[in-house]
C-alpha cells in the first residue's frame, strides 16, 4: 500500500509541528523530529521493540495532533510562525513522495544489495534491528542502523518492503537537514533563503560527483554517504545558525549528532566529534557575562551534550553488537587486525619513527597527492573546494556588520580546516590498517566528500547570514545569488537530467523489475524455510548479492560463483609466478558442504561447461533439464553419506 | 493587486515571476506548435510510412522471414537520411522477450547523439510513439530493445504522424525544473535590485541632509 508512507509522513510533520509549538525554530523542527524518530526507533529496537515503537509513535503523533488542535482551534492560541525551511520540508517531502511513487525506481548499485538495501529489507521483514535478522551468509553487521530504522519507520504501514519508499525516506531525511540550514532566515529574507535552498539542493551533485557514469545516486540512493554529508552540514548549521545557545535553540544539534554517529560506521562518529570540538572552541572564545568558572561550565556543558550524545550512540551500538552478536567492536579487524587503541599508536610510530613501511609511504603519499590533484568533484580538486569555502568565509567576515558573526567566521575558517586535517589523518589510518592491500584507496571520494559538503554548506550559510546585514546592503545577497547561478549553470551543463531522479524514465528500471518478478516465480515454488544454493558461473558477485536480497525472506547460501565471494567453493591457489589458479572443490566435498549447510534447494542461474563436467553427475538428470531450459530448480535429498539432487516437479 | 503587494511584497513578486515564467513557457510551446504546422504545410515535415530497409541496423540482423534479431545489448536502427526531418515516430512491434527500455535519439544539427536529446516510448493506439521536439530533428536513432536475443517483428513504422494539439504542451522534466527554480531566483534578483536602489536613495538623502 503506497498511502502508508503518507500517514507516516503526516505523523512526522505532526511531531515537527509539536516541536515548533514548543519553541523550537520551525526550520530546525523537521530535522529535530526526524532525529528524534530515528533515536526512538533505535533505542526501542535495541530491546526488540521495533514494531511497538511504530505503534507507540503513531499514538503519540495522534496525541500531538489532538493537543495542537485543542490549543489552536479550541483555545485560540497563536500558531507559531512557520518559516521557509518548514514549508520546504512539508512541500518537498510530499513532492518527492509523489515523484518517487510515479517512477517507482529500484536499487541499481552494488552496496544497495550488499549492505544498505538488504539491511533495510531485513528490518522490514523481521521487525528487528537488521543485525539480528537471519541471513544465509556470514553477514558482517557493523554499519549502524539509523538509516535502516528510519526507512522502517517511513514504511511502517506497508505490507512489503518497498525500494522507492526507502529512497523517499532518505530524501525526507535529507530535506529535513537542508531545511535546517534555512533557520537563520526570516520570511522577509526570502530572497536570501531561496538561493541558499537551491545551492543546498545542488551541492551534493557538485561535490559528490565528478563524472556521470549512468544513473546518479543523489536523492536516488540508499548509500549512507550523502545523507551523512547533509546531516553533517545540518549539524554545523544548527550550531552556527542558531539564534542563541539555550537548550531550545540547540536541541536539533543535540539530536542530530547521535544520528550522524549512527549513520555510517566510524566516519559518523568522527564527524560528530569534529562538530563537538567546534562547539567547544566557539563557546570558549565567545564573549560572555559571568566569571571564568561559569563560562567554562557553559562551554563544557554544551560540549558534553554534543560529544556525549555521539559517544553514547557509538557505545550503545557497540555494546548492542557485542551482546547480541558477540562482536568485539574494539577490534577493528581488517588488514592489520588492530584494536582501536593500537591503531593510533601504530600510526604515530610510523609517522615519527625512522622505519616506515612501504604501504605507509605509498598510501600517505597517494592521499596527500589526491587532495591537491584529484579532481573528484565537479568544482575541482579538494584544494579548490577548500579554497572556495575559505574564500566565502573571508568574504562573509569582511562584509558583515555583526561582530559576533565575524568572530564565528574566523573560528570556522580556522577550526573546520583543522578538523579536516584530523579527519584526513583518521582516513589515512583507516586505509592503512583496516583496508587490506587489495582494497587500496577504494571509496576515497565517498570518505572525503561528506566533509567537503558540510564545510561548503557551512561557508554558504555564513555568507548568507552575513548578507542579512552587510556593509553595502546588497553585496552579500548578490554574492549568494551569483554563486547559486554558477552552480545551477554547472549543474545544467554537467548533469543530464535523464540520469537523475528528476528526469529518469521509469523504464530504466525494467530489467530490475523483471529480475524481481523472476525471483518471485522461483520463491513461489520453494518450500518454507528452504535454504537455496545458487549456481551462477559468470557472476562477479553483484548477481549473487542481488539474489540474496531478492530471495529474502528465503535464505540463500554463500553459493558458487560471485568472484571473490565464493568462499568455500572455489579454492584460489596463488602460483609462484603470482597468477591465480582456480580449483573447484571435489564433488564429494561439495555434497558434504550442502549437507552441512542444510541447503535443500539448488537454483541454477547459469552453469558453465566446467561446472556441468565436474558436478553434473551428482544431478539425477545430469543437468539435462537445465541445459534444455526446462528446469532451473533442484531438490537436494540426503542419502546415506551423500546427496541425491533431483529436478523440481 | 496593489493591496496584495503592500501586504505580501515577497509573495506577490514571486507569484508574478512564476506566472510570467509559466506564460513564457506556454508561449514557447505555442511557437513550437505554429512552427510545426508551418513545417507540415511547406513540406519540411511529411507523414510517411517506412520499412525496415530504410534503416541501417546495428547490433541486430534481419532474418529471411523479415524478423529482426538483437545480437547485442544495444541494438539500434539508424535513419541517416540527412534531408529527412523527423518530429515523431510511431511503431508497432512484436517482441519475443520483454523489450525493456525503448527510446529514440536524434541529432539536431548533424552532431553526435547526445543523451540529452532523447525521447522515451509512450503507448498510443496499440503501438509506441516517440515525440521529439516539435521542430523535428535529423539522423534519427531508435533503440527498440535492450535485451540481446530479442526477436522483433516490425509491423509498422510511421514518421511524422500529425500529433494531437495537447502533445505540444507536455513539458519536459528539464522545463519543469527550470520553471520551478528560475522564477524564484529571478524574483530574488529583482528584490535585490530594489533593495540596492533603496539603499542608494537613502544614502543620497542622508548626504543631502
Amino acid at each position: 500500500m503506497s498511502a502508508g508512507i503518507l500517514i507516516t509522513f503526516a505523523a512526522l510533520v505532526a511531531v515537527a509541528l509539536l516541536l515548533a509549538e514548543r519553541g523550537i525554530n520551525s526550520a530546525a523542527a523537521p530535522l529535530a523530529a526526524v532525529c528524534a524518530t530515528v533515536l526512538f526507533f533505535t533505542v526501542l529496537g535495541f530491546f526488540g521493540g521495533l514494531q511497538a515503537a511504530g505503534w507507540l509513535y503513531h499514538i503519540l503523533a495522534l496525541a500531538a495532533v489532538g493537543w495542537l488542535v485543542w490549543r489552536w482551534a479550541v483555545k485560540k492560541e497563536k500558531m507559531p510562525s512557520l518559516g521557509i525551511g518548514f514549508w520546504f520540508f512539508v512541500l518537498g517531502g510530499l513532492g518527492i513522495i509523489v515523484l518517487l511513487w510515479a517512477k517507482q525506481p529500484m536499487f541499481f548499485s552494488w552496496d544497495e544489495f550488499s549492505t544498505w538495501g538488504t539491511a533495510a529489507k531485513l528490518t522490514k521483514i523481521y521487525n528487528v534491528l537488521y543485525s539480528n535478522a537471519p541471513v544465509g551468509w556470514p553477514w558482517a553487521a557493523t554499519q549502524p542502523p539509523a538509516l535502516a530504522n528510519f526507512t522502517y519507520f517511513m514504511q511502517f504501514w506497508g505490507r512489503e518492503f518497498s525500494e522507492w519508499q526507502m529512497y523517499a525516506a532518505y530524501d525526507i531525511l535529507q530535506f529535513a537537514a537542508i531545511a535546517a540550514l534555512l533557520r537563520p532566515f526570516e520570511k522577509k529574507q526570502w530572497n536570501i533563503a531561496a538561493p541558499v535552498l537551491v545551492i543546498a539542493l545542488v551541492t551534493p551533485f557538485m561535490l559528490a560527483l565528478y563524472r556521470i557514469p549512468m544513473l546518479v545516486g543523489v536523492y536516488l540512493t540508499s548509500y549512507s554517504d550523502i545523507p551523512l554529508a547533509l546531516l553533517f552540514a545540518a549539524a554545523l548549521g544548527c550550531y552556527f545558525g542558531a539564534e542563541s545557545k539555550d537548550a531550545k535553540s540547540l536541541l536539533a544539534l543535540y539530536l542530530v549528532l547521535p544520528v550522524l554517529t549512527l549513520t555510517k560506521d566510524l566516519v559518523g562518529v568522527a564527524l560528530a566529534l569534529v562538530v563537538a570540538v567546534l562547539v567547544l572552541a566557539d563557546m570558549l572564545l565567545e564573549k560572555q557575562d559571568g566569571g571564568l568558572k561559569k563560562r567554562l561550565l557553559r562551554a563544557f556543558g554544551r560540549f558534553g551534550l554534543c560529544a556525549g550524545g555521539a559517544v553514547a550512540a557509538f557505545g550503545a551500538w557497540s555494546v548492542y553488537l557485542s551482546v547480541t552478536l558477540d562482536v568485539d567492536r574494539g577490534n577493528l579487524g581488517g588488514g592489520a587486525n588492530l584494536t582501536m587503541g593500537q591503531m593510533p599508536v601504530m600510526f604515530l610510530k610510523e609517522v615519527f619513527g625512522s622505519e616506515k613501511s612501504e604501504k605507509f609511504r605509498q598510501i600517505t603519499g597517494e592521499l596527500v597527492s589526491l587532495f591537491f590533484n584529484g579532481r573528484i568533484t565537479f568544482l575541482g580538486t579538494g584544494l579548490i573546494v577548500m579554497g572556495l569555502c575559505l574564500g566565502m568565509i573571508a568574504l562573509a567576515a569582511f562584509i558583515t556588520k555583526d561582530a559576533p558573526l565575524r568572530r564565528r567566521c574566523l573560528l570556522a575558517g580556522i577550526f573546520v580546516p583543522l578538523g579536516f586535517v584530523a579527519y584526513y589523518v583518521f582516513m589515512m589510518m583507516y586505509y592503512l590498517y583496516i583496508f587490506t592491500d587489495e582494497q587500496n584507496l577504494v571509496g576515497y571520494e565517498r570518505y572525503v566528500y561528506p566533509y567537503y559538503i558540510g564545510f561548503f554548506l557551512l561557508a554558504v550559510l555564513l555568507l548568507a547570514m552575513a548578507a542579512r546585514r552587510s556593509r553595502f546592503v546588497v553585496e552579500g545577497k548578490a554574492a549568494i545569488l551569483l554563486l547559486c547561478a554558477v552552480l545551477c549553470l554547472r549543474y545544467a551543463t554537467m548533469v543530464p537530467s535523464v540520469y537523475t531522479l528528476w528526469g529518469v524514465d521509469s523504464s530504466e528500471f525494467d530489467d530490475r523489475r523483471e529480475f524481481a518478478a523472476a525471483v518471485d516465480d522461483i520463491t513461489a515454488r520453494l518450500p518454507e524455510d528452504s535454504r537455496t544454493f545458487i549456481i551462477s558461473s559468470d557472476d562477479d558477485g553483484l548477481k549473487w548479492f542481488t539474489y540474496c536480497y531478492e530471495f529474502l525472506p528465503w535464505q540463500v547460501d554463500y553459493s558458487y560463483g560471485g568472484g571473490s565471494v565464493d568462499g568455500h567453493f572455489v579454492v584460489n591457489e596463488k602460483l609462484a609466478d603470482g597468477s591465480v589458479e582456480r580449483h573447484l572443490v571435489s564433488p564429494e566435498d561439495w555434497a558434504e558442504y550442502l549437507i552441512e549447510q542444510g541447503c535443500d534447494t539448488i537454483f541454477v542461474d547459469q552453469a558453465d561447461e566446467a561446472f556441468i563436467d565436474a558436478y553434473g553427475y551428482l544431478f539425477s538428470d545430469g543437468m539435462r533439464e537445465y541445459v534444455r531450459g526446462e528446469e532451473n530448480l533442484y531438490h537436494v535429498y540426503i542419502e546415506g553419506d551423500g546427496v541425491r539432487i533431483e529436478p523440481f516437479e | 493587486m496593489k493591496r496584495l503587494y503592500e501586504k505580501h511584497p515577497g509573495g506577490a513578486l514571486c507569484g508574478a515571476c512564476y506566472a510570467l515564467g509559466l506564460l513564457l513557457l506556454l508561449a514557447l510551446h505555442f511557437a513550437g506548435f505554429v512552427q510545426n504546422r508551418v513545417a507540415y504545410s511547406n513540406g519540411t515535415l511529411a507523414h510517411a510510412e517506412l520499412s525496415v530497409d530504410d534503416f541501417e541496423l546495428r547490433e541486430m540482423v534481419e532474418t529471411e522471414d523479415g524478423m529482426l534479431v538483437a545480437t547485442g545489448g544495444d541494438p539500434q536502427m539508424l535513419l541517416l537520411d540527412k534531408e529527412r526531418r523527423v518530429e515523431n515516430v510511431y511503431m508497432e512491434v512484436g517482441y519475443s522477450l520483454p523489450h525493456r527500455q525503448q527510446m529514440a535519439l536524434w541529432t539536431p544539427a548533424g552532431a553526435d547523439y547526445d543523451i540529452r536529446a532523447l525521447a522515451y516510448a509512450k503507448d498510443q493506439d496499440g503501438g509506441t510513439v516517440f515525440w521529439l521536439p516539435a521542430a523535428g530533428g535529423q539522423s534519427l536513432r531508435i533503440d527498440p530493445t535492450s535485451v540481446p536475443g530479442n526477436v522483433m517483428e516490425i509491423r509498422r513504422i510511421e514518421i511524422n504522424r500529425p500529433r494531437p494539439f495537447y502533445a505540444f504542451f507536455i513539458f519536459t522534466p528539464d522545463e519543469w525544473l527550470l520553471l520551478g527554480v528560475l522564477p524564484a531566483l529571478a524574483a530574488s534578483g529583482i528584490e535585490l535590485l530594489r533593495q540596492g536602489v533603496g539603499a542608494l536613495r537613502r544614502r543620497k538623502a542622508g548626504d543631502a541632509a
